[in-house]
């Protein structure tokens, strides 16, 4: 599938809230995000945020309490249900090796490949590609127990891929490998999105998620507190009004969507221009702001920033 | 789908020895103990009690050799006081008058070692009987002239046991005879024991993939819960089927040649088909349902395994029902495992369909009820999982 120029919006969601029986507080609080078509998005927070709550609502394993999940949202000519798109087009690559470590590579791949694909041909197809794909011709026929931890991730990968999604969930893909076998895989994932698909990333790596992924949405208690377009954005302003003293034309001429009891925004800019024109609105209006924060526009500041402005 | 269903479940299995060990080895060992246990009690265990027979005051010889002999006919141990004994025999003063006559008190005293059970007691106190019984003729013949004079001690020994002999009057249906083969009983019951430790196989796998996340990965394939559920049923259905047929050859042809017991033929061949498949679906429901519910490995082993054990034992397979309090035997009715073995002896014996018809439709129904019941667990579990 090639990259369109404006990208659609596959999976919308939309006041999204999740309370556990056994919480008091919402794990996820009122929350709205789109996720673009062939693009990498990162969901990143520190534990307890709402992450694995989020990513959970947004692949179907959990039903919201309140709010809706859509994927294809301005598709009029899908009919399928959420549970039938998810089916068809996600797959998940948890941070566990998901596998039969009894099994060897090409028996797990054949085992999973059966759970989607009724076609003999197909599958064949199918587990062929999803070895090139992921470099594991030579050791298909090992037991995936007896895999170094770099070709373990691979295979996890593998077998995600085996599916043929559109759509795939990762959580910390790269964990508890060297170097080597990291870059490998990031190249891998880079190739995925080259070739269109549709990335939704967690982890606590954020030079990973910087490099890998085109929108970064940082969440905290539930809540988004930060977008950012990591690709476009080389500065980030970030604003921190006083408790309750919102200045709501001046987040409405920046464009920045706010929400009513948050009190510090991030704002990516992209080039001179733009920092600019930024001058120049906060020069005009400064009601309610009780600092204001120029750094380079990395998710390490993002989320540095974002915290120690008192977001959470 | 099934077919890699299959082949996955039976590689997981064949690469987990612990599981082999439970599933093939341990119902295999406990077939040939418990057969040699069994068959040593109805056979062995009599020749290795040793009575001690003495005469208290001066006694008759003739009568105390013939007592000896009487009770070494019925496969007892006879030797002197100071020698290790079991139970003793004391003849006490006037016992011939008393044993012909019923004049005076003399009587034979009988006291047992601690160590005997009283299974034993009971045992040697009835043969001990049969012997005096004997004894009791052979002093009667004695006294009216039956015996000639000079005709030696074994040969009326002989003609007592001739007169005493009550085999011709007792008939015995062929096919009951395989009732007493040591094999019936303990064969049926340690093959279905193996069957039913398929419990810990399924509930180690189901942790597992819960935990490394398999489970979560194939929530997001175009396969519900009842259908991936009910495949991997089907999958543990013909690892299952494997077991059985591998115990079953070892138990009616293997064991009984091991332990010198006669081999056990199948007389109802379609029954002992038919109690298969019914037997290994209310092994394999009851183990689904025992492995929904626990979450742990720990869980598992303890829950998976105790419980059988303790049904094993309810259900006879340790200690005969014959010789259980009413109580126990009565819980052991309402047992699987106990239905699953008599239905499997009815085979053996060569029941008809009609005959087993009681234990077929107890298994279907339980088997039913636990799978049921499993996937209800299964699918609320289900819907409880999350991203790590």
């Amino acid at each position: 599938m090639l990259k369109a120029l404006t990208p659609e919006i596959i999976i919308q969601a939309t006041d999204l809230s999740y309370k556990y029986r056994s919480n008091e507080h919402f794990s996820v609080d009122n929350l709205s995000l789109a996720i673009k078509a062939g693009q990498c998005t990162g969901i990143i927070g520190p534990n307890g945020a709402g992450k694995s709550t989020t990513i959970s609502l947004l692949c179907g394993l959990l039903t919201p309490t309140q709010g809706q999940v859509s994927y294809f949202p301005n598709d009029e000519n899908n009919e399928l249900s959420l549970q039938e798109n998810i089916e068809a087009q996600v797959a998940l690559i948890p941070q566990e090796y998901a596998f039969y470590p009894e099994l060897t590579v090409k028996q797990n791949l054949e085992y999973f490949i059966s759970l989607s694909e009724p076609k003999r041909a197909k599958r064949q197809q199918l587990l062929q590609q999803s070895l090139q794909q992921c470099q594991l011709e030579h050791v298909a026929k090992q037991k995936a127990e007896s895999l170094s931890g770099g070709y373990k991730r691979r295979l996890n990968i593998a077998i995600a891929l085996s599916k043929s999604p559109e759509i795939i969930f990762l959580d910390e893909p790269t964990v508890g490998i060297d170097p080597v076998s990291r870059q490998d895989i990031i190249s891998l994932l880079e190739h995925l999105k080259a070739q269109g698909k549709t990335l939704i990333y967690t982890s606590h790596m954020l030079n990973e998620v910087e490099q890998l992924c085109d929108e970064v949405i940082l969440l905290e208690q539930g809540k988004a507190i930060a977008v950012s377009q990591t690709s476009e954005d080389n500065m980030l302003v970030t604003i921190e009004f006083f408790p309750e003293q919102q200045n709501i034309s001046l987040l409405n001429t920046l464009a920045i969507e706010h929400e009513h009891e948050q009190t510090s925004f991030a704002l990516g800019v992209s080039d001179i221009a733009h920092l600019q024109r930024v001058f120049l609105q906060l020069s005009e209006d400064m009601t309610g702001i009780k600092n204001i924060h120029f750094s380079q526009n990395s998710i390490d500041q993002l989320y540095f920033n974002s915290y120690k402005a008192g977001a959470c | 789908m099934l077919i890699q269903s299959v082949k996955k479940e039976a590689i997981i299995i064949a690469n987990d020895l612990h599981s082999l060990a439970v599933l093939i080895l341990l119902p295999i060992t406990f077939m040939v103990i418990m057969t040699l246990a069994m068959g040593e009690q109805q056979e062995n265990l009599v020749k290795k009690i040793n009575i001690a027979l003495e005469c208290e005051a001066q006694c008759d010889e003739e009568q105390l050799l013939a007592l000896t002999h009487y009770i070494e006919s019925s496969g007892l141990g006879v030797n002197q006081m100071d020698d290790k004994f079991d139970a003793s025999l004391m003849v006490q003063a006037n016992f011939t008058d008393n044993l012909l006559m019923r004049q005076g008190s003399g009587k034979l005293a009988l006291d047992f070692s601690p160590q005997l059970s009283p299974q034993i007691r009971a045992m040697v106190v009835e043969f001990v009987k049969v012997a005096l019984s004997k004894l009791k003729l052979h002093v009667y013949m004695q006294d009216i002239g039956d015996f000639d004079e000079e005709l030696p001690l074994a040969e009326k020994v002989a003609i007592v046991n001739r007169s005493a002999s009550v085999d011709y009057l007792l008939s015995q249906d062929e096919q009951q005879q395989i009732f007493s083969a040591p094999t019936l009983y303990s064969i049926p019951s340690w093959l279905i024991f193996g069957l039913y430790f398929i419990v810990l196989p399924i509930s180690t796998t189901l942790i597992k993939e819960k935990e490394n996340g398999t489970l979560l990965r194939i929530q997001t394939y175009p396969i519900g819960n009842h259908y991936y559920f009910f495949n991997k049923a089907l999958s543990y259905g013909v690892v299952s089927i494997f077991q059985w047929l591998l115990l079953s050859v070892v138990g009616l042809l293997c064991v009984p040649w091991l332990t010198e017991q006669a081999v056990l033929v199948i007389n109802s061949p379609g029954l002992y088909v038919l109690a298969g498949f019914f037997i290994i679906f209310a092994a394999i429901g009851f183990a689904f349902l025992l492995a929904s519910l626990v979450n742990t490995f720990e869980q598992a082993i303890v829950l998976g395994g105790g419980i059988n054990i303790l049904l094993a034992a309810l259900s006879g397979f340790m200690v005969p029902i014959d010789i259980m309090p009413q109580a126990l035997a009565n819980i052991a009715t309402f047992s699987p495992m106990y239905w699953s073995s008599e239905l499997l002896k009815q085979a053996l014996a060569g029941a008809t369909l009609m005959q087993a018809t009681t234990n077929l439709l107890l298994l279907l129904s339980f088997g039913s009820l636990c799978f049921i019941t499993a996937l209800f667990i299964f699918n609320y579990k289900t819907k409880r999982l999350s991203w790590t």
